[in-house]
């Protein structure tokens, strides 16, 4: 990563800092960042503390719509079925507001991590399965042509091309879907929890604590961040065939 | 050739007919009759369309076919198991882009047997030095030319030990240099293994300087309209292409050709 992110969102917080500060704009409405940086340094033991429910929630959740997602890819890319009578349902389902389905969720699954996680799930999947779907298909005909001739079975095909040719994809897909995963679980969080950077969000909002509200979606946005890397780490190493200039095109770099 | 045996290949009367969709019937191949001894090398040319192509899928049982007969080894083909005897070599090298030289050519090897014997490792890599590739085996297809990726795909077409290899113009993609050398390397191999092969080209020289025998097939509906026998000495090397005799075939089969082409333009 290059310095340049670092030094906009620099520049970004002098100019709030500034117009804050000029305007008079009451710290309820939108605190200094200075403020929110002192919030976040004095009271990080607490933010820590909310860390790791909100990690895992994210993390199983992500997970679980990783091993669904590529699931239902396969019969969805492969068979008339899957195409036809699957796939229609799975878009029909993502027009409903996950965020509204929350509450049913814990009426279901109570107040544990349980609800956070399937509504991770929910949110992160659907990028997952497009994605995938999309490599399983995208293999050269010519190139499962001649697997046939060598009398390969679809389970060949399937293991030893069409997979290996939807890796690229797969991780696309991922990493757009664990930042979904990570907004299911403080969606989830807000609707009933005692622990976690969603519930510190909504109580901080609750007393109007704006400084510590900001703070705590700093700290969501740096796991966002953090998550994002780990999966174009994982990326690397799984694709390092790729000749650099695609990997580099595709996000890897 | 020999009486006694049944040839490798034998076609008999071979007609194919087929409907493109919601249109008239098309006769690709019209009675044709080709016999392959084992061990030898044929070659199939003719112009786009003939039918070439379509003939080494029937032989590959890659499409059926509407009347005649074909049998292998004189088993009618569609009784023959033909998994693991026969291999196919195509214009593009058809690698996959995340293995090594080296485990493209035991791709066969692992969807045949599952499993990857000490004794297939030490055939792929005979092959690979017999084409060049034996200090390449790590490189990933991207880091190779397009001559080299076609004879990583010769050595994989290898690796199984077939009984017969049908090349659909394995060299069509290549530049001219690089063409006349995988063509004297295939020679060389060719003279090694003695695996019987069959060659679908438009190159007349080619078929000249790799072939026991050339097959002219006319334009669509495909016919044999010569089966010339080339009695150039074996074993050959490129010097033949400066003989009086090399011209001499390459001319005739040429002029085989010449009324055909023709023809297909009106």
């Amino acid at each position: 990563m290059s310095w340049k992110p670092f030094a906009l969102t620099l520049g970004l917080l002098v100019a709030v800092e500034l117009a804050v500060r000029v305007f008079g704009v009451p710290a309820y409405l939108v605190p200094p960042p200075t403020e929110v940086a002192v919030e976040l340094v004095e009271r990080w033991d607490y933010f820590a503390a909310n860390i790791p429910a909100t990690l895992w929630e994210t993390w199983a959740g992500f997970l679980i719509a990783l091993v669904v997602g590529v699931a239902l890819a396969v019969p969805i890319a492969l068979t008339r079925f899957g195409d036809q009578a699957i796939m229609p349902i799975l878009v029909a389902t993502q027009s409903v507001p996950k965020t509204a389905l929350a509450p049913i969720f814990v009426i279901w699954f109570g107040f544990g991590f349980t609800p956070k996680i399937v509504v991770a799930a929910l949110l992160a999947f659907f990028p997952i399965v497009v994605n995938t779907v999309r490599g399983l298909r995208s293999v050269d005909p010519e190139i499962v042509q001649y697997l046939r001739t060598l009398g390969a079975h679809p389970w060949d095909i399937l293991r030893r091309l069409r997979f290996p040719t939807s890796l690229p994809y797969l991780f696309a897909g991922m990493k757009v879907s664990i930042s979904l995963a990570i907004v299911g679980a403080i969606v989830g969080e807000f609707i009933g929890a005692d622990e976690g950077l969603g519930h510190v969000i909504l109580r901080a909002i609750n007393n109007f604590d704006t400084g510590t509200m900001f703070a705590a979606l700093l700290v969501v946005s740096v796991i966002g961040v953090l998550s994002y890397g780990v999966i174009a780490l994982i990326e690397k190493r799984v694709l390092s065939w790729q000749p650099d200039d695609v990997s580099a095109a595709a996000g890897g770099a | 050739m020999t009486t006694t045996a049944p040839p490798r290949v034998r076609i008999d009367g071979l007609t194919m007919t087929y409907r493109p969709k919601k249109r008239a019937e098309v006769l690709a191949l019209d009675g044709v009759d080709v016999s392959i001894a084992a061990n030898s090398f044929v070659s199939v040319i003719g112009p786009s369309g003939c039918g070439k192509s379509t003939l080494l899928k029937v032989i590959s049982k890659v499409v059926g076919f509407t009347d005649g007969r074909v049998e292998i080894d004189g088993v009618p083909i569609a009784q023959a198991d033909l998994t693991g005897r026969l291999s196919f070599m195509f214009q593009q090298p058809l690698l996959l882009p995340w293995r090594t030289v080296l485990d493209n050519v035991l791709l066969p090897v692992q969807i045949l047997r599952r499993r990857v014997r000490p004794e297939d490792r030490d055939r792929a890599l005979r092959l690979l030095d017999l084409v060049g590739l034996g200090s390449s085996l790590q490189m990933l297809p991207h880091q190779l030319s397009g001559g080299m990726k076609q004879r990583v795909a010769l050595a994989r077409a290898l690796v199984t030990e077939p009984e017969i290899l049908l090349m659909d113009e394995p060299f069509g993609a290549v530049d001219e240099i690089t063409r006349e050398t995988l063509q004297v390397e295939l020679l060389r191999i060719w003279q090694e293994t003695r695996t019987t092969i069959v060659l679908v080209t438009h190159h007349v020289e080619e078929a000249v300087l790799l072939s026991d025998r050339v097959i002219v097939m006319s334009a669509r509906p495909g016919r044999v309209v010569v089966d010339q026998e080339i009695d150039l000495p074996r074993p050959r090397d490129e010097s033949v292409r400066e003989t009086e005799a090399f011209h001499g075939l390459v001319d005739r089969l040429r002029a085989q050709l010449r009324p055909d082409t023709r023809e297909a333009q009106q």
